[in-house]
């Protein structure tokens, strides 16, 4: 089974190669530049004491602005890729097996046709494994510098970095493992599998990964200096984690209301220093946030659910071809 | 002896319709067995249960007295060529020679690789550059490099040009003298088959509507020609054909001759309107 899953998926093996080479030839040079911009710039001096004085958020935002867009560019690109790529592998499987009626050679074989998929299965995932892994090593690597500033928990970080990349494909190849066999066709299953994927994998990124964990809460002096997003620049030391959202509290610890909170900002906003405003009413901000050193707890949460989903789907395409084959 | 192939009540269905129902099939081993049948008659379902790629709906199908399918030792032991000889387009012939052995524990590649060479069939060549006649020596090659005590072959000389059948079945019945398989073999060509079979079974409408030695067979059914009043009075008519005062009946009358009323003429009858008249006629007792 070796031989044969290695003649039947070797030339994706030389186009993972290839996609790695690739991508290794673009990012390393670039993440080299990237770090003599980030040691240029004196980004991690500002990092490590104080970001909020004028000289390091200049510095911040001129290194940000050099290397957030490509550092984004590279999520949006590369965000459908493990759909396509888990598709593109796992249709071929049983779809491809049965558009050209090959099943009745390979099933007739000494092998029987349980045994058959699950060894394809296996050496597929631990191939897709190895080619996932090391883009993500290579894109973790070129967005170090870039992490430093922004935290890990930015979708350009999170999705391609630790082991998610490689839990969609994992999605994906699994969901169209299926697909393949209950539609009997490569390409509708390639379809089917990438619509799935991206049904699923939505939701997750923009939903339901805040709730992972409850967030945590830090109470500081008021400021309206604060941005959200991907490419908002750190207003105190250390690693950003993933800020999911500011509030302004009344003396008491109470949180004002939309409409209160709305006034007071208009008023803030109208005087000479906005910050000062909000003291001197004895405001505080609250910040709702996930810590940076959850990265690890929620990649691994993550991977467990496209991971989890991939079993699942995979076990239920191996009873269904146990329990009658065609 | 233990059969080659024994079929007892074999059923098949496929969501509510029986492809196959109430089979039952009994093949003696180093025979070769024409199954015959229109399209649609179940012949591929029943083949596909025997090489175990289907797990029947009720009944059961044994070769060599085992379960058909399921274990490797089950298909170890049956080999199978398929519908239009499918072959891994992008893979050379040497390549498919390696998968065979790969997924195959007994695979003689040597003997495959001289049957090849004898038909001038290029082990470099990728499956998908023969033509149709050297794809289906390839999957012939292929099943019985498994060394297969069944073959089982599926409409193996549709689509093959003249020349390509003859060569076909030239190769298929050399291999037979030589590795004493047994051979299941369907079609729809009628004339192809009366050098190569031995035996026969009919099928329609998923179910056996003939089973027994060709020789037999032919010999325990007449033809009869006669006045149409006397018609009603034949026992065993399998198909009669009248015109206003004249019968043509088709007649089983087992294995001795028997008396008919001197009125009839009597006359052999050919394989092919045999089957002919068991496929036309409606479900006759058998």
């Amino acid at each position: 089974m070796i031989w044969f899953t290695w003649r039947m998926h070797r030339a994706q093996v030389y186009a993972g190669l290839a996609l790695i080479a690739l991508v290794a030839a673009v990012f390393l040079p670039y993440g080299e530049t990237a770090r003599g911009s980030f040691a240029s710039h004196g980004v991690a001096a500002c990092l490590a004491h104080d970001t909020g004085g004028d000289h390091c958020q200049t510095a911040l935002q001129a290194f940000m602005e050099q290397f957030n867009g490509i550092a984004n560019h590279l999520s949006t690109w590369f965000s459908p890729l493990p759909g396509l790529i888990g598709a593109i592998v796992g249709a071929g499987i049983l779809g491809r097996e049965y558009e050209q009626g090959t099943w009745r050679l390979a099933w007739t074989q000494s092998v029987p046709r349980t045994r058959w998929l699950v060894q394809r299965i296996v050496l597929v995932t631990a191939g897709i494994t190895a080619v996932c892994l090391a883009l993500s090593l290579i894109f973790t690597w070129f967005r170090a510098p870039v992490d430093e500033v922004t935290g890990r928990f930015a979708p350009g970080a999170f999705d391609l970095e630790g082991l998610s990349l490689t839990g969609y494909t994992l999605f994906a190849f699994a969901a169209a493992v299926l697909a393949g066999q209950l539609m009997r066709r490569t390409v509708p299953a390639i379809v089917a599998a990438f619509a799935g994927f991206m049904a699923v994998r939505m939701p997750v990124e923009f939903w339901l990964r805040e709730h992972y964990m409850a967030p945590a809460a830090r109470i500081s002096a008021p400021t309206l200096r604060h941005t959200l997003g991907p490419s908002a620049l750190p207003v105190i030391p250390g690693r950003p984690g993933w800020t999911l959202g500011f509030h302004l509290l009344d003396p008491s610890g109470r949180p004002l209301s939309a409409a209160a909170e709305g006034q007071v900002v208009g008023r803030a906003q109208a005087t000479h220093d906005p910050d000062a405003y909000l003291r001197s009413l004895g405001l505080h901000l609250k910040t709702v946030y996930q810590p940076a050193g959850r990265f690890w707890t929620f990649q691994l949460i993550e991977f467990a659910i496209f991971g989890g989903l991939a079993l699942v789907l995979l076990a239920l395409a191996v009873h269904r071809l146990r329990r009658r084959g065609v | 002896m233990t059969a080659a192939l024994e079929a007892e009540g074999l059923g098949m269905r496929f969501g509510r319709a029986w492809a196959l129902r109430e089979c039952s099939v009994s093949v003696p081993a180093g025979s070769v067995v024409a199954l015959v049948g229109p399209n649609g008659a179940g012949k591929t379902t029943l083949m596909h249960l025997v090489c175990g790629l289907l797990r029947p709906s009720e009944g059961r199908v044994r070769v060599f007295g085992g379960d058909a399918g399921g274990t490797a030792e089950a298909l170890a032991r049956v080999g199978f060529v398929a519908q239009e000889h499918p072959l891994y387009r992008g893979m050379t012939v040497a390549e498919l020679l390696r998968m065979g052995q790969a997924l195959n524990p007994g695979f003689d590649r040597a003997l495959a690789e001289l049957r090849l060479a004898a038909l001038d069939i290029p082990l470099v060549k990728r499956a998908g550059a023969l033509s149709g006649g050297q794809q289906a020596q390839v999957s012939l090659a292929l099943a019985l490099a498994k060394r297969p005590r069944l073959l089982v072959l599926d409409e193996p000389l549709a689509n093959l040009d003249p020349v390509a059948r003859r060569d076909f079945s030239r190769t298929l019945m050399s291999a037979v003298a030589e590795d004493e398989v047994t051979v299941l073999l369907s079609s729809h060509v009628i004339a192809d088959l009366e050098a190569v079979c031995d035996r026969l079974v009919v099928l329609n409408r998923g179910s056996v509507r003939l089973d027994g030695a060709i020789e037999d067979v032919l010999a325990a059914h007449r033809l009869l020609s006669g006045p149409r009043d006397a018609a009603t009075d034949v026992p065993g008519v399998v198909r009669a054909v009248h015109s206003e005062r004249h019968s043509d009946l088709l007649v089983r009358t087992g294995p001795e001759e028997t008396a008919v009323h001197p009125v009839w003429q009597q006359h052999r009858v050919g394989l092919e309107e045999l089957i002919l008249a068991y496929l036309e006629s409606p479900a006759v007792t058998r």
